[in-house]
C-alpha cells in the first residue's frame, strides 16, 4: 500500500517536472529553428519548421560583419581575465588566509564583505576613471574591470578552500625553510587546484557573457565583443534580423554548449556550489 | 622583543600579496560607485570641467515627486517583487521534486541550470523575439489555441518589467536551485524517518519538516534575489530599443534609466539613485540579519 503511494507520487512528481522543463526547452527551440529560416518564412510561419533550411544564414553571419574580430576580441578578454585574475586573487588569498586572525586581516576582510553591498551603478563615474587610467576604449579596461569585480567572491571563495588545509602542513613546510614562492608552488596551488578550475569556469562564462563593461567602455566596433556585437549589428533601428542573430547565437554559444555536456558537474559547481559559501 | 619586530615584518609582507588586487579592486570596481554619493546633492553636467551647482535634496526630491521619474521607481519594486515572487517558488518546487526523485534527477538539474552559460544578449534577444508582436511565436500559440482575444505587445504594458523577470527567471533559476540543494542536504533522514513513523504523508512532511529546516536557505535567497533584482539591467535594458539610448522604454527599471541619464544633462539624479539603493540595500541587510539570527534561534 504504501509501496504503492510512493510509485505513484513518484510519477507524479514526473509529470509536474516535465511539464515545466517543457516550458523551459521551448525557448531553445526557437534559437534552433530560426536560425534556419528565411528573412520572409520568419514572418510568415513564426512557429513551424523552416519550409527551407537557409543554411547560408551561417555563412552571411561573418560575411560583411565584424562578428568573426568580435570572437577574437572575445578569446583575448577571457583569456587575459582568466590568466591575470588566477594569478592576482591566488596571491590575495594566501596573504589573506596568512593574515587570518589578526585585525588587520579582519578589516580587510570586512572591507571586501562591505564593498560586495555597494550597488554598482555609478556607471558614468566608471567611465571617468577608466578614461583618467587609460582603460577606456580598449580591451585592457574590460579584463581589469573583469578581474576586480570579481574579486570578492573569488577571493572569499579561495579563502574558504585554504582554510580546509591542515595548518602542520604549512607549518611543516615552514619549518622546512621553504620560502613563500615555495610554498605557494609546492604546496598551495596543487591543494587548490579544484576551486581554481571552478573559478577559471566561473570567469570564462563571466567574461564571455558580460555586458555591462564592454558597453561602457568600448566605443570603437572592431573592439566589440561578441554580446554587443551581435546586439548591434543585427538590431540596427527599424530591422531586427532575427534569422541572422539566432545563427550567430548558435554558432557563438556552440563551443560552451558542448563543453557544458561534458563537464556539467564542474559548471554547476563553479557557478552554482560557490554562492553557498 | 624580535619575534614582535618579524611578526610585524611579515604582517607588512602578507599586506604585499593583497596590495595589487586590493588597489585594483577598490580603483576599478568600488571607487566609481562611492564617487557618486557626494554627486548626489549637485546639479551637475557630468564633464570633468563641468560647474557643480549645490542643490541639497532637490535631486533626491525630483525623483520621488517627479511622475516621469517616480514611474521608474514603480517599475524597479515590481521588478523586484516579481522577480522574488516567481522565482523562490519556482526553485523551491523544482528542486523538491527532483531532490525526491529515485533517478533521473541529474537531468532535469542539468537542464534546469544550462541556461545559466548563455549571455544575457542570446537570452533576452531570443525572449524578444518570442515576445514581439507581429513575429513572436506567443501570440502566434495563443492565435492557434483560440485565445485571439490575450494577443497584445507584451512589451508595451505597465506591467511589462514582469516580462523581463521571467527571462531572468529563465536564465538564472538555476542559481537558487543549487543553494536549495545544499541546504536540502543538511536536512537529517531521521526527521523523515520519525514522521513517516508517525504515519505523516508527503505534504505534512513537506511543511512540517523540509520548509521550516530550508528557512535560512529561503533567506538567504531572498536577500541574493532582492539584490540582484535592484541592480537589474541586462534584461530590461535588452528588451527595450537596443539601437539607441535615447528612448525610454516601459520596461526600463532605474539602473536601465542610470545608464541612459547621460540625455538628461544632470548627473546629481543618477547619483541619487545610487544613494537610494545603497540605503535600501543596508536596510535589507540589517532586516536579513535580524530575522535570519531569529530563525536560527528557533530551529535550534
Amino acid at each position: 500500500m504504501t509501496n504503492m503511494r510512493t510509485k505513484l507520487s513518484q510519477y507524479a512528481n514526473w509529470a509536474i517536472l516535465i511539464l515545466i522543463t517543457l516550458f523551459f526547452i521551448f525557448p531553445f527551440y526557437f534559437i534552433i529553428v530560426t536560425a534556419f529560416k528565411s528573412g520572409p518564412d520568419l514572418t510568415l510561419n513564426p512557429i513551424g519548421l523552416p519550409t527551407q533550411y537557409q543554411f547560408g544564414n551561417f555563412v552571411e553571419v561573418f560575411a560583411g560583419t565584424k562578428i568573426f574580430q568580435s570572437i577574437v576580441n572575445s578569446i583575448l578578454v577571457s583569456t587575459g581575465t582568466i590568466v591575470i585574475g588566477l594569478i592576482i586573487y591566488v596571491a590575495s588569498s594566501y596573504g589573506l588566509y596568512r593574515l587570518k586572525g589578526t585585525i588587520l586581516g579582519t578589516v580587510l576582510f570586512s572591507i571586501i564583505v562591505f564593498g560586495m553591498m555597494i550597488p554598482a551603478v555609478g556607471y558614468w563615474q566608471m567611465i571617468l576613471t577608466y578614461r583618467k587610467y587609460h582603460l577606456y576604449n580598449n580591451l585592457t579596461g574590460v579584463i581589469l574591470g573583469l578581474v576586480a569585480s570579481s574579486l570578492p567572491f573569488s577571493t572569499l571563495l579561495i579563502v574558504g578552500h585554504l582554510k580546509t588545509i591542515p595548518n602542520d602542513l604549512i607549518d611543516s613546510a615552514g619549518m622546512d625553510g621553504a620560502s613563500d614562492m615555495q610554498l605557494l608552488r609546492h604546496v598551495i596551488v596543487p591543494l587548490a587546484q579544484p576551486i581554481m578550475l571552478t573559478i577559471t569556469i566561473f570567469l570564462l562564462v563571466e567574461s564571455w557573457n558580460n555586458l555591462i563593461l564592454p558597453l561602457l567602455l568600448l566605443r570603437d566596433e572592431s573592439l566589440y565583443t561578441l554580446p554587443i556585437q551581435l546586439k548591434s549589428t543585427f538590431f540596427r533601428q527599424y530591422a531586427p534580423r532575427y534569422e541572422l542573430f539566432f545563427a550567430g547565437a548558435l554558432i557563438t554559444s556552440m563551443p560552451f554548449i558542448i563543453t557544458y555536456i561534458f563537464f556539467q558537474k564542474h559548471f554547476v559547481y563553479g557557478l552554482g556550489g560557490a554562492l553557498k559559501e | 622583543m624580535s619575534t614582535r619586530a618579524v611578526h610585524k615584518y611579515s604582517l607588512l609582507k602578507y599586506l604585499l600579496y593583497i596590495l595589487p588586487a586590493f588597489a585594483l579592486w577598490f580603483v576599478l570596481a568600488i571607487y566609481p560607485h562611492i564617487a557618486i554619493y557626494p554627486i548626489s546633492f549637485y546639479k551637475w553636467n557630468g564633464l570633468p570641467w563641468g560647474k557643480m551647482t549645490w542643490v541639497g535634496l532637490n535631486n533626491f526630491r525630483n525623483f520621488f515627486f517627479n511622475p516621469s521619474y517616480s514611474r521608474l521607481v514603480w517599475k524597479s519594486i515590481l521588478y523586484v517583487v516579481s522577480l522574488v515572487v516567481i522565482q523562490t517558488p519556482l526553485a523551491l518546487l523544482v528542486t523538491t521534486l527532483i531532490h525526491s526523485m529515485r533517478k533521473g534527477g541529474g537531468l532535469f538539474s542539468g537542464i534546469f541550470f544550462f541556461p545559466v552559460i548563455l549571455s544575457t544578449v542570446v537570452v533576452s534577444l531570443t525572449w524578444k523575439y518570442m515576445y514581439d508582436p507581429n513575429l513572436g511565436s506567443i501570440n502566434a500559440v495563443l492565435s492557434i489555441v483560440g485565445l485571439n482575444a490575450l494577443k497584445t505587445n507584451w512589451l508595451e504594458l505597465d506591467m511589462a518589467p514582469v516580462f523581463a523577470v521571467v527571462i531572468h527567471v529563465w536564465h538564472k533559476i538555476g542559481y537558487p536551485m543549487t543553494i536549495i540543494f545544499a541546504g536540502l542536504t543538511t536536512i537529517p533522514d531521521s526527521l523523515y524517518d520519525a514522521a513517516n513513523v508517525d504515519g505523516a504523508n508527503g505534504i505534512q512532511k513537506y511543511f512540517r519538516i523540509t520548509l521550516p529546516l530550508l528557512m535560512p536557505t529561503i533567506l538567504r535567497i531572498l536577500l541574493l534575489t532582492i539584490i540582484t533584482g535592484g541592480l537589474a539591467f541586462d534584461y530590461s535594458y535588452l528588451l527595450g530599443p537596443v539601437s539607441t539610448n535615447m528612448f525610454v522604454s516601459k520596461v526600463d527599471t532605474l539602473a536601465v534609466w542610470v545608464y541612459k541619464s547621460g540625455n538628461e544633462g544632470n548627473m546629481g539624479w543618477p547619483a541619487a539613485v545610487g544613494v537610494v539603493l545603497s540605503i535600501v540595500f543596508v536596510l535589507v541587510y540589517i532586516i536579513y540579519h535580524f530575522v535570519s539570527k531569529r530563525t536560527e534561534g528557533k530551529i535550534s
